[in-house]
């Protein structure tokens, strides 16, 4: 409902364009359909005039063998592997087998095919007829070779340019478990993924996306464990968008969502490798986008916002302390400054009467209503927090500073608010960093939370957690319902929910998701003290006789 | 036509059923049943217990017999068309009329007991806006929302019990069974139209994803909060005596009474929780199956063109027709009889003329 009213709203607003062809690039310069003229020279002209003011494009002619074959290589300069460059370079020009008299009555299609099937060292090559293909292929890092006197070129991978280093993620830190993190670079991902699940079921579909960046988007997943129908779902999704650039995942993230007009997300997003591969093993689809370090997985539900890398890691207990304390975390920051502006104003027979009383007389001479009070010091931390992430580490100290002396003690030393509310915004401040960060946009939820609690009081609050909860179980993601295994209730999953119960005893991955190969591991792997046979007192065989 | 794409199990029935029955009832019902039982309120209560389950097991007997239809559709092909129809509009009738008493309860509740100075506007349209936006979303989204939220109220409920458990003296239930049967009897009767608001199974049982399997859920829903009631009433008794039949929301002085320590006192506020939350499962429930009905009853394709026009007739009725509290408390008890014939006479005359004119296959029937 909200959705096509917010769409009709957009509609109204921005009247949209008719569409036109928008990709100029390619207009202007029409490689089109330009097959590869036999004559080296009509296409070094060719791509002279395409790659015009592209001058960290390559162009080299040379002779092949004896001087007898034209021969022209086009690449990007510093895209490609220079070392690799000289080898092939090396190879055609020097090399004896292309010299050798028999050679030199070849035809030019003989020679290029000698040339493609012995004489380029590398591992991928791609023989085209057009020239948007070799287009395609340079500005994506491949070498292009001609050679007079044939209509073909050949596209040689030799991918090698500046990326990151594998490092630790700074968005999701474990002190237990495997620290390496995405980067933006996708091969190198994809190796971190297949280093975790060997073998061809784990399979990856890369597409490209975007008129102007081409970006490779890989969708995973794990043969025989996802589900059919939410892989297909997920790949008619991916297909359909079409965009200007992809620039990191979460371009994608808001074309392929369930509901983008909703503070729920139903895209999960990790920048841990062994998270992906945990989800993948769970059966969810992963998405890996080149250029980003974030991998998307869909379905995402509800409860992922609380189950951490690091509590399968852990010990059982501890994991299942630290995941309560998760959920409470998550309830404080959503309720407390709703729950304290409404039981202050309406309820305060709740409260033990000394502190009630002693929160009375702090609020003596305070100007502004609870409301208002709670408001402005949620808002100055969101401030704070905003800064202390943009500016340089440098100035970092000064942010501190000034949001210690000036929030807390100047702030109440003159009387602007009361210390029980600073309590309040720092609690719900510091219980907001312990959801895991791609939960962060259902805190924002506490705003409006608060706004029912100031005019309703509890009775606000909770019709607005009614209503939120509604909207929750109504979302899905990729058609598993949002809240399951919560509801629609599968008791038998709750013990991953609240709890982290040991490994032995999650025998099934989540149903809801997956629904063809439910089983993990077999049951009953808890080493069992073999009963008897090794103690080191032998016991006396009772029943039977002595025989000797 | 409707219910192709709604599918509940039959554990979150029981959940919803359970829901209904406990959320207004919990907190007038006391009160209700100690006017006329005394002390033996609770013994009432077990027995309604059992008139629950029988007429809930009538009902369920009845809604499988026409698998696949309402209440609506089978009164007509059971009675013909124009007595079909008067019977149908009854019960819509009856299901919007309670719905505005629940809601008036609500309000009466909240403008008691928390915020007198708010005018009851204000409630009706929030509360009628909450549960509008809820059913606009389906039979499914009410009860995974029920399914979610009713834990959390049971754990509340449970934590009150618990914190006024050494204030309570059990003294207060004695002489046990003082009166004979016949005070513990005349409890039944005002009690009996709560327990029998399963009729709206008559409705919704077609969403069920197994029809024919309602019987255990209902049955288990009906018991749980007859187990619920009863407790709640003993409580209640041996915190207040006799003087519970002069607090019209007899449960919230269960927690106001609550003093642990010095520190936990006065937690009435959690009894709005729980209202809130059963509450207004209770009202959207109400809500979904007037629209539902009355879109069947006319011919409608689709029922939720109606969530609007009823959702404002819910508001209006709500705060016009009761001047005060105390009509809404006579008007309770004034349409108990015409509620009982609805709830349990008409299923009952339709079952047996159904059995009679031999329409409709009988469960085991349709099964083979």
């Amino acid at each position: 409902m909200l959705s096509k009213f917010v769409r009709w709203l957009q509609r109204r607003l921005f009247k949209q364009v008719p569409e036109e062809p928008f990709n100029l690039a390619e207009k202007a310069t029409k490689p089109g359909r330009l097959k590869i003229s036999s004559n080296l020279n009509n296409n070094l002209a060719r791509l002279q005039e395409l790659y015009y003011r592209c001058d960290d494009t390559v162009m080299r002619r040379f002779e092949i063998g004896s001087g007898r074959l034209g021969g022209l290589i086009v690449y990007l300069e510093g895209f490609v592997d220079q070392d690799r460059v000289s080898e092939i370079m090396d190879g055609l020009m020097l090399l004896s087998r292309l010299t050798d008299p028999q050679c030199s009555k070849m035809k030019a299609e003989q020679s290029f095919d000698l040339i493609v099937n012995q004489c380029l060292v590398a591992g991928e090559t791609n023989l085209v007829e057009n020239l948007q293909q070799v287009t395609q292929g340079v500005f994506r890092g491949e070498l292009a070779l001609f050679i007079n006197g044939v209509a073909r070129a050949v596209l040689i991978d030799l991918k090698g340019y500046e990326h990151r280093n594998v490092s630790i993620p700074e968005t999701e830190v474990v002190i237990r478990g495997p620290r390496e993190g995405f980067i933006e670079e996708l091969v190198t991902n994809l190796i971190l993924l297949r280093r975790r699940i060997k073998g061809p079921q784990l399979k990856v579909e890369k597409i490209f996306l975007g008129e102007q960046s081409a970006t490779a988007v890989a969708i995973t997943y794990v043969k025989g464990i996802a589900d059919d129908k939410i892989v297909e779902e997920v790949r008619r999704r991916l297909k359909r968008i079409k965009i200007d650039a992809v620039l990191d995942s979460g371009y994608l993230e808001e074309y392929i969502e369930d509901a983008p007009y909703s503070p729920f997300p139903t895209v999960g997003n990790t920048e841990k490798p062994d998270v992906v591969a945990a989800k993948l093993l769970e059966g969810r689809v992963g998405i890996l986008v080149d250029g980003s370090p974030f991998a998307l997985t869909v379905p995402h539900l509800l409860v992922e916002a609380f189950q951490v890398s690091e509590d399968y890691y852990s010990r059982p207990f501890y994991a299942s302390m630290t995941r309560l304390i998760r959920i409470v975390a998550f309830m404080i920051t959503l309720l407390l400054p709703a729950i304290y502006v409404a039981v202050q104003a309406y309820h305060p027979e709740m409260i033990p009467t000394i502190l009630v009383v002693r929160m009375a007389g702090a609020r003596e001479g305070i100007p502004f209503p609870a409301l208002l009070e709670a408001f402005l010091m949620l808002a100055i931390y969101e401030l704070l927090k905003e800064a202390g992430l943009r500016m340089p580490r440098a100035v970092g100290q000064a942010v501190a500073i000034v949001g210690t002396l000036v929030l807390g003690e100047a702030a109440i030393r003159s009387g602007i608010v009361t210390p029980a509310m600073v309590i309040v915004v720092a609690l719900t401040g510091i219980t907001g960093f312990v959801i895991p960060p791609e939960s962060e946009s259902i805190a924002v939820l506490k705003f409006p939370l608060l706004f029912a609690g100031s005019f309703l009081g509890l009775f606000g609050v909770m019709l607005l957690v009614f209503v939120l909860v509604a909207h929750a179980v109504s979302l899905r993601s990729c058609g598993v319902p949002y809240t399951s295994p919560l509801a629609p209730a599968a008791y038998g999953e709750w013990k991953d929910v609240f709890i982290r119960a040991p490994w032995p005893l999650l025998q099934r991955r989540p149903g809801v998701i997956d629904r063809q190969n439910l089983r993990r591991q077999p049951a009953e792997q808890t080493p069992q003290p073999s009963k008897g046979k090794s103690s080191r007192l032998p016991e006396k065989n009772e029943g039977s006789p002595d025989e000797f | 036509m409707n219910f192709k794409d709604e599918q509940i199990s039959g554990r979150q029935l029981a959940l919803l059923l359970f829901c209904i029955l406990i959320s207004t009832t919990i907190l007038i019902l006391p009160a209700l049943v100690v006017r006329e039982a005394k002390q033996d309120a609770w013994m009432s209560i077990l027995v309604v217990t059992i008139l629950g389950i029988l007429s809930g097991l009538l009902q369920v007997r009845l809604g499988c017999r026409f698998p696949g239809k309402t209440i609506i559709e089978y009164s007509k092909e059971i009675t013909g068309r124009f007595l079909g129809s008067l019977l149908g509009l009854s019960s819509i009738l009856l299901m919007f009329y309670i719905n505005v008493i629940v809601i008036r309860e609500f309000i009466e509740l909240l403008k008691t007991e928390y915020f007198p100075e708010t005018p009851m506007e204000v409630f009706a349209f929030t509360i009628v806006l909450a549960a509008a936006y809820i059913i606009r979303r389906g039979l499914e989204v009410l009860c995974r929302t029920n399914e979610i939220l009713l834990p959390f109220e049971i754990f509340f409920i449970l934590g009150g019990l618990l914190l006024i458990f050494k204030d309570l003296e059990f003294s207060r239930l004695l002489p046990v069974f003082a009166g004979g049967a016949i005070p513990v009897l005349k409890g039944v009767y005002p009690a009996t139209v709560f327990f029998a608001e399963t009729y709206l199974i008559l409705v919704i049982l077609p969403a069920l994803n197994n029809p024919r399997e309602a019987t255990r859920p209902v049955v288990a829903a009906v018991v749980a909060a007859g187990i619920f009631h009863t407790v709640l009433s003993i409580a209640v008794l041996a915190l207040l005596g006799l003087e519970t039949a002069d607090r019209y929301f007899s449960v919230i002085d269960l927690f106001r009474y609550i003093s642990v320590a010095g520190i936990i006192e006065r937690q009435e506020a959690l009894v709005m929780a729980i209202w809130v939350g059963t509450g207004l499962v209770k009202i959207g429930l109400y809500y979904y199956c007037t629209c539902l009905a009355t879109a069947r009853w006319a011919g409608l394709r689709d029922w939720r063109p109606l969530v609007f026009p009823t959702g404002v007739l819910l508001v209006l009725v709500s705060i016009v027709h009761f001047p005060d509290i105390s009509v809404l408390q006579e008007t309770i008890i004034k349409i108990i009889p015409m509620a009982l014939s609805i709830q349990i006479g008409l299923p009952l005359l339709l079952l047996i003329i159904a059995a009679f004119r031999g329409k409709g296959g009988s469960a085991g029937e349709k099964a083979a």
